[in-house]
């Protein structure tokens, strides 16, 4: 495609057709100062800070809107600019009530930041706490005393197909407000997308520390190793999944997975289901049900399409069942033993509380701590570092080679152990292509004795409505499908600490990790968990319902 | 042989009655001359300033010759679809009438919902009539352009209408409605030439003061003149309203004004949602921070989104410049 080529202060840049100026700057590291820019979204134009002149045109432009052009000559700094960059940013951070110790957002806040370079000091006009507070079921809270009205949170929660969030106004003013007659799918997107830190998860901090402190309980830990890189740029380098480890066996923890072997579990029954309805006559896709987030959104948005769903719990809560199973086989009393996941995702602390997960009436995990919070949770540790270098690995269960990198490898894995099973031979090279149309959606097609098998892959729910669309018009279009509600997959995930615009990259995993796992003590696992295999993996998805909130009150 | 519409509306000189006061004869060409398979019309009676009923007054009286121009827009540019988009009181009043008016015509009533002032903005009307939120699009592509679901659309307000029906008839006299209100012996809407000055406008409607006052001129985004200002012609003057110089406390007046804006506006920007807010609060607490109004005046000048912001400023800006000189009431 043609390159425009043109000039931020001088310095010769270069765009696509349709690009914005913003978009162009930040590729060039040209910082820009304005607060509601997301680069996944349609930009908001609310906060009127990112504004630049353009040679020999009259007047400002706010750069997160305003489309490049050939030879255009854009300026970003002028006595003019900053001054109404100053306004605007006072008039903002005038109706913000600045709880910035304690705010999600501190590290990467573009408010802290403006403040920090035009020097202001922080007072606020107004004073905290005088809108109530809402809390989106076990997973958010929304704090209407930070927002400053830029919108983005209604657009993601629109794109999402959800609609939860919508302004009203109130007063003279709009606020954003929970929509009556919808329910919140809890994926957190709010919480990535909010400048001003109004969203945040729902604390499990006090609940894990009480678990821990009583020195009687037999406490495990999980976590998916997609987040260990994120816990570096939070914490520091020394924070690989290693030391986490040691770190949460210093904190108590008895035994610690990782929840690819969850995965495992998930894939082979996944697999067996996918050969069972393709043997149907009237065959129905098969929905992956590993996002709790896409799993509501099903129940309460698409109920048509419940039986699409898999009837396997997610990986977590399936390896959840399985360590508490063999626990108790062991002799260990089954109120003393707690899980304790930690995820990138705020659904789950929705989906460790659905009744129709408990088996024998035990929740199989106690406790989500999204990446944040165990970020916050190791931040509050006395112990210094070579202390817990000294923890042994011992009881520490890390998949190497063969840990599950991305949703796209579930996928991938899945495929390649249905191939398996039904041709006994390896399937190799599989390769995805874009979907036209579907935002963030790949498909491929595996030819498996002469029968076809399309297999879609869609992270967010903008795309994977567009899938149901499409299998509603046509339910052979595809065989199985696996969505993530979050845009980004679990990596992009609301538990995740926010980032900058710039520097979501920081976020991938981590290449080289070092993992190692006594074999014969998951085989244990694993086959004290074969005899109550369908009560540690299946459940039955049902029609929810906006007063049927499904979640049991805690123990 | 005959002359086309649009040379009859520019050789009548006719501009856009809804306020920004654009030649409607380019924009009736440039939607004429679009090749879109699919165009629109909307014929806009969103008459957003509480007082003022000057489309309310056409509607009542004349409203075959608004339908009438809206009829000749459909066949003129193209389109296959018209709008009449109404503020509530309007659409339940002329509803009924209208249907008789329009039935068998492509011509469709759509009800404004209660979101304020902003409803009454062109590309805002588009995103209502789309169903979504009530808040203004970018400009541009101009709605000539790239309007109502994607097609060009003409859009022009009741009045502007009227004036084209009247100019296809011939009857047009280079006449508008003037609102008068305030302090006056005769409030009401008045039919008078097109670039009368407003002292012609106040003495015409018997309306002259003996007594120290100004005048502000197109509603609450007007600007304010003194007595020694309003001799010379204006164009697109819809409402007068008279102050008492004496009488009126500025503080409420202003407090009045940006209460308007404060509620009005879509609360996108910044500078519009903040700012009519704080100078509300200021005129409330009857104490300016003058510093702080010239840069919120200064910030809507520059940084408004849409025109509501910029028309906001206007106003401001004259209200403190004329009665507020050098951080004194002057009043």
């Amino acid at each position: 495609m043609e390159k425009i080529k043109f000039k931020i202060n001088g310095q010769e840049v270069e765009g696509k057709i349709g690009e914005t100026i913003m978009s162009v700057a930040l590729k060039n590291k040209i910082n820009i100062l304005g607060v509601c820019y997301c680069p996944d979204l349609k930009p908001e134009s609310s906060c009127r800070l990112c504004l630049v002149s353009i040679a020999n045109r009259k007047g400002f432009f706010t750069s997160c809107n305003t489309k490049i052009e050939q030879g255009m000559e854009v300026i970003t700094d002028s006595p003019e600019i900053e001054k109404i960059k100053r306004i605007n940013f006072e008039l903002i951070f005038s109706k913000h009530s600045q709880n910035c110790f304690s705010c999600r957002r501190k590290k990467y806040c573009k408010l802290l930041k403006i403040a920090r370079v035009y020097g202001f000091d922080l007072k606020s006009s107004k004073k905290a706490g005088l809108l109530e507070k809402y809390q989106f079921g076990p997973s958010i809270i929304f704090d209407p005393n930070k927002c400053i009205n830029c919108n983005n949170c209604v657009q993601v929660c629109h794109n999402q197909g959800v609609g939860f969030l919508e302004t009203r106004k109130v007063g003279g003013f709009s606020r954003v407000t929970p929509c009556d007659s919808r329910d919140c799918i809890y994926c957190g997107q709010c919480l990535s997308h909010c400048p001003s830190g109004a969203f945040e998860e729902v604390s499990s901090i006090p609940n894990v520390e009480q678990i821990l402190a009583n020195k009687q309980n037999y406490v495990v830990f999980q976590f998916s190793s997609v987040m260990v890189k994120s816990l570096k740029s939070e914490l520091g380098r020394n924070w690989d999944i290693n030391f986490l480890s040691k770190a949460l066996k210093k904190m108590g923890a008895k035994m610690i997975f990782d929840t690819s072997f969850g995965v495992d579990v998930v894939i082979e029954e996944e697999s067996k289901d996918l050969i069972h309805r393709l043997g149907e006559k009237n065959r129905q896709c098969l929905f992956t049900s590993h996002c709790p987030a896409w799993v509501k959104f099903i129940e309460f948005y698409y109920p048509e399409f419940i039986s699409s769903l898999s009837n396997n719990r997610s990986p977590h809560m399936i390896w959840g069942g399985h360590i508490k199973n063999y626990l108790t086989t062991q002799g260990i009393d089954p109120a003393k033993i707690f899980v304790i996941s930690i995820a990138p995702c705020t659904s789950k602390k929705y989906e460790v509380l659905r009744p129709e997960l408990e088996t024998d009436g035990i929740r199989p995990v106690d406790a989500i701590l999204t990446t944040n919070e165990v970020c916050l949770l190791l931040q509050k540790l006395n112990y210094n570092l070579a202390e817990i270098e000294k923890e042994s690995l011992k009881n520490v269960f890390i998949k190497n080679k063969d840990a599950y990198g991305s949703n796209e490898d579930i996928i991938k894995s899945g495929l390649r152990a249905f191939y398996k099973k039904k041709t006994g031979k390896e399937l190799n090279g599989q390769e995805f292509k874009k979907i036209e149309g579907v935002e963030n959606g790949i498909e491929s097609d595996v030819l498996i004795d002469g029968k076809l098998v399309r297999v879609a892959v869609v992270y967010g729910l903008l795309g994977a409505k567009k899938i149901l669309e499409i299998l509603k018009n046509n339910p052979n279009a595809y065989d199985y499908l696996e969505v993530m509600a979050c845009p980004r997959g679990c990596l992009g995930g609301g538990g995740q600490p926010i980032c900058d615009d710039a520097s979501t990259d920081d976020c991938l995993i981590e290449k080289d990790m070092n993992g190692y796992f006594d074999v014969a003590q998951i085989a244990k696992i694993m086959n004290a968990g074969l005899k109550k295999r369908k009560e540690i993996c299946k459940t039955e998805y049902s029609k929810a319902t906006k007063n049927n909130k499904k979640t049991s009150t805690d123990r | 042989m005959e002359k086309g519409i649009i040379e009859k509306l520019r050789d009548s000189q006719l501009r856009g009655r809804g306020g920004a006061g654009f030649e409607t004869w380019i924009k009736w060409k440039i939607v004429k001359e679009s090749l879109a398979e699919q165009k629109y019309i909307i014929c806009n009676g969103a008459d957003g300033e509480i007082e003022s009923s000057k489309d309310g007054f056409i509607l009542d009286n004349y409203l075959e010759d608004v339908v009438n121009g809206i009829l000749i827009a459909i066949s003129e540019v193209g389109a296959q679809k018209a709008y009449i988009f109404l503020r509530k009181d309007y659409f339940d009043k002329y509803k009924e009438r209208l249907s008789v008016l329009t039935v068998n015509q492509p011509i469709v009533l759509f009800e404004k919902p209660e979101v304020g002032y902003i409803g009454g903005e062109e590309t805002t009307i588009c995103e209502i009539i789309e169903g979504r939120e009530a808040k203004p699009r970018l400009k541009p592509p101009y709605l000539a352009e790239n309007g109502l679901f994607g097609c060009p659309t003409l859009i022009n307000n009741v009045e502007t209408f009227y004036c084209v029906s009247k100019i296809a008839q011939g009857d047009y006299k280079g006449e508008r409605f003037y609102y008068v209100s305030g302090k006056v012996k005769n409030k009401g809407i008045f039919v008078l030439p097109d670039n009368a000055s407003i002292r012609g406008v106040l003495q015409e409607t018997g309306n002259c003061p003996d007594f120290d006052y100004f005048v502000q001129v197109g509603g609450y985004f007007g600007q304010i003149y003194l007595p020694d200002e309003i001799d010379s012609q204006f164009s697109a003057i819809s409402s007068i309203t008279v102050f008492d110089k004496n009488e009126t406390d500025v503080y409420c007046l202003v407090e009045e004004i940006a209460e308007f804006f404060h509620k009005g506006n879509c609360d996108k920007c910044t500078p519009c949602r903040e700012g009519s807010f704080l100078i509300c609060e200021m005129a409330k607490n009857k104490s300016f921070d003058y510093e702080k109004v010239e840069q919120i005046i200064f910030s809507l000048e520059n940084s408004s989104f849409c025109a509501f912001g910029r028309n906001m400023a206007i106003s401001l800006k004259s209200i403190f410049k004329k009665l507020i000189k050098n951080g004194k009431n002057q009043v």
